[in-house]
């Protein structure tokens, strides 16, 4: 049976629904639908032209790595990207952010299991945290919200987007980071 | 304390000759319905209903009402007891209400619900509402105020004088700000 993560469900249908209703949506981009379990609901309660990426390789299905690639070449109209991936969503955020050229929203999940954490190469880059022995786990750990932070805060100069809105999920555990970003080129 | 056991034996029954008990009170909602089919087109039969023989020797079901109407035509899985009719009564009454006496291990449950997998819709909504009822999500916003960028300090000190710098490496750990971690790094 295909696996889905059920877990947060309600938390992330939340999230999409508050930013959906508000800034309505057109066309989406799912980068890591696994079966597709969000955007199935919420197709339901919204009128959106779909297309969606899978994590895993299955026959004739598109992969996440091949979505962003797709997010990188200019000239797409996708006016939700949602990037619902297991662990850093940031090689696709920099690869959207590169290419948006109409108001967006995005949606990250930003992964953490549990107390060990290993800081991706763009929170490493994000935190200037360049030794080249590895940084001690715990700091990482700590590190961990202050990199997404920095990274978030760094797209209008990075990217020439203004960033209209951003929220997350507050929860009891925060293992995992449920974002909404909604954005604008910058108008110069 | 003597517990004695109850069973009988396990049968396999057509669910249409069950006999519903007279004295079952519980009513299911079409959610429920729905998410058991889902259960059961998923995994199928896990468990066993319960009932005892009458005199004439049919069996008359205490426990799986919903489950013997919603599959008429099947041969299921049945435990006959050997209880009289006020013993079948004490187990309607109590069977139900002693399961929902359990309390829920958020961490358990969110770690469990993380490897749940489903593609029907009744059985997704189900968990959704499962997730951690008392803990709704709420939506607050993600502060992406650059924060200060960051410099960082490499300390080395021979293992064997750690000590000695100790005190001082906690008075820095106190500031506002500073992230100070010691790790014992082995040489390569």
């Amino acid at each position: 049976m295909p696996q889905i993560d059920s877990s947060h469900l309600r938390w992330k249908l939340t999230l999409r629904r508050a930013y959906l209703t508000k800034y309505g949506c057109r066309n989406v981009i799912d980068c890591c639908q696994g079966q597709g379990v969000i955007w199935k609901i919420l197709r339901k309660e919204f009128d959106v032209q779909y297309v969606g990426f899978d994590r895993k390789s299955r026959t004739g299905k598109a992969q996440v790595d091949d979505s962003a690639r797709v997010l990188s070449i200019p000239g797409h109209t996708w006016d939700v990207i949602d990037i619902d991936t297991y662990g850093a969503p940031w090689k696709h955020l920099y690869a959207a952010a590169k290419t948006i050229t109409i108001p967006t929203t995005i949606f990250l999940t930003v992964g953490r299991k549990g107390s060990i954490y290993s800081l991706p190469i763009e929170e490493r880059k994000a935190l200037a945290l360049n030794f080249s022995k590895p940084v001690p786990v715990p700091l990482q750990v700590r590190l961990h919200e202050r990199a997404m932070r920095l990274i978030l805060s760094q797209l209008p100069s990075k990217f020439r987007l203004e960033i209209i809105e951003c929220s997350m999920v507050e929860y009891y555990m925060r293992e995992t980071t449920y974002i909404a970003l909604r954005v604008e080129p910058r108008r110069t | 304390m003597q517990i004695r056991d109850r069973v009988r034996e396990l049968k396999r029954v057509m669910a249409s000759e069950l006999r519903p008990s007279p004295s079952n009170w519980r009513v299911h909602p079409q959610g429920q319905q729905d998410a058991l089919r889902g259960v059961l087109s998923e995994i199928g039969y896990a468990g066993a209903l319960l009932a005892r023989e009458l005199p004439d020797g049919t069996l008359e079901l205490i426990d799986g009402h919903l489950r013997a109407e919603t599959t008429p035509d099947m041969e299921v899985p049945v435990l006959v007891l050997d209880v009289d009719e006020r013993e079948a009564k004490y187990l309607l009454a109590t069977l139900d209400p002693l399961g929902a006496m359990a309390e829920a291990n958020d961490e358990a449950l969110a770690a469990l619900l993380a490897d749940v997998e489903s593609e029907n819709a009744a059985v997704q909504e189900m968990l959704e509402g499962v997730t951690n009822e008392d803990h709704p999500a709420k939506i607050v916003p993600f502060d992406v105020r650059p924060p200060p960028s960051m410099a960082w300090a490499l300390i080395g000190i021979a293992t064997s004088r750690l000590a000695e710098v100790q005190d001082q490496l906690d008075s820095i750990a106190k500031i506002e700000g500073v992230f100070c971690e010691v790790a014992l790094n082995a040489a390569d």
